[in-house]
C-alpha cells in the first residue's frame, strides 16, 4: 500500500463493536500474565487494552487488510496509551467505538520501511459513560515493493 | 526518588502466550510460528504486548494496593520478550501531585504519583518503557510525602 492511500485512512471510523468481560476468560487471562483475579468484580487494568482491542468493530484480519498487510507480515504492537475514567467490571457488556487516529511511515537501518498505525478506541458502558480510552499503535513492516 | 518494589516474571512460558492468544482471539502467527519468526529475523516467538504491559501493571497494583489505582499508563516497546525470558518490571516515582476535583474517582485518594516504569529482560535489555499515573492510598501517600519533605540525614 502506498503511503498516500494509507494517509487517506486517517479518520476512518470503525464499526461499533462490543466486548463482554467474561469471568472465565478473565481468570484465564490474569493467570497467564501472573496476576490475581481481584475482588469486587473489577477487571485487571490490562483489559483497558484487551476489551477495546478485542471488541472493536474490525477483527485482526480485517484491520490488517484495511492497512494493506498480511497476517504473517510480522506486525507488532508498538505503543499503548491507556486512560482510565471508570473501573472496568467483569460481566458487563461494553460498547467499543473508535477510528484510525494517525499513520506515519518510517525507515530504520535494520528494520527497513515500516508504518505506524494508531487506533483511538473508547470503551463505554451501556449507559454511554466513558470507561477507558486506548490509543494503540501497531508497527507494520513493509517490503520495498509494498511500500512503493 | 522512591523506587517501586519490582515485579518478577521468572520465565515467559509458551503456554501462557497461547492462553492470551485464546482469550484475545489473537491469530497473529508471530506468537507461535518458529519458522516465521526466524524468517522475520526475530529472536523467538513473540510474547504479546499486552502481557508485557500487564507485568508492569502488576507491579503498580501490588505497590498501590488496588487495580483501580492506575489512572493512566503510556508504554513504548523497544524490543520483544520471548519464551524462556526472565523479566523484571521496575519503576520509580518522579513526582507527587494533589489530584484535582473528580480525578480521584471513588477511591478517596488525593495524591497522584507520576512514575517512570520499564520492563527489562535478564537484567539488561529494555523491552518497554513508559510513564504511569497512580493514585496512592492515604497511608502510602503520607509516607512518601513525609520522606520527600524530610531533611537530608547528613
Amino acid at each position: 500500500m502506498n503511503f498516500s492511500d494509507l494517509e487517506a485512512l486517517v479518520g476512518t471510523e470503525l464499526p461499533d463493536g462490543s466486548y463482554l468481560i467474561e469471568p472465565e476468560a478473565h481468570a484465564k487471562a490474569v493467570g497467564a500474565v501472573h496476576a490475581e483475579d481481584y475482588a469486587f468484580g473489577v477487571a485487571h487494568p490490562v483489559y483497558a487494552h484487551v476489551a477495546p482491542h478485542c471488541g472493536m468493530g474490525w477483527n485482526l484480519p480485517e484491520f490488517f487488510d484495511m492497512v494493506g498487510a498480511d497476517m504473517d507480515s510480522g506486525v507488532l504492537f508498538g505503543e499503548g496509551d491507556l486512560t482510565y475514567h471508570q473501573p472496568m467490571l467483569i460481566g458487563v457488556d461494553y460498547l467499543v467505538r473508535g477510528h484510525i487516529a494517525s499513520v506515519e511511515r518510517k525507515r530504520g537501518s535494520r528494520a527497513g520501511v515500516f508504518d505506524l498505525v494508531t487506533l483511538h478506541l473508547e470503551l463505554v458502558d451501556p449507559d454511554n459513560i466513558l470507561i477507558v480510552v486506548s490509543d494503540e499503535t501497531y508497527v507494520f513492516p513493509r517490503t520495498a515493493e509494498a511500500a512503493s | 526518588m522512591t523506587t517501586i518494589p519490582p515485579f518478577v516474571v521468572p520465565e515467559v512460558r509458551i503456554e501462557d502466550i497461547v492462553a492470551v492468544m485464546d482469550v484475545m482471539g489473537d491469530m497473529n502467527p508471530v506468537h507461535v510460528d518458529e519458522e516465521l519468526v526466524a524468517e522475520l529475523g526475530l529472536r523467538g516467538r513473540v510474547n504479546q504486548g499486552p502481557a508485557n504491559i500487564a507485568y508492569v501493571m502488576n507491579m503498580l497494583i501490588a505497590w498501590a494496593g488496588s487495580p483501580q489505582a492506575i489512572r493512566r499508563i503510556q508504554m513504548r516497546f523497544h524490543s520483544i520478550s520471548c519464551p524462556g525470558d526472565r523479566l523484571e518490571a521496575r519503576g520509580k516515582v518522579v513526582e507527587l501531585r494533589e489530584t484535582k476535583n473528580g480525578e480521584s474517582s471513588n477511591l478517596g485518594n488525593r495524591i497522584m504519583a507520576h512514575c517512570d516504569v520499564e520492563l527489562v529482560r535478564d537484567g539488561g535489555e529494555i523491552i518497554l518503557q513508559g510513564q504511569a499515573e497512580v493514585l496512592l492510598p492515604a497511608s502510602l501517600a503520607t509516607s512518601l510525602t513525609t520522606s520527600a519533605e524530610a531533611p537530608d540525614a547528613d
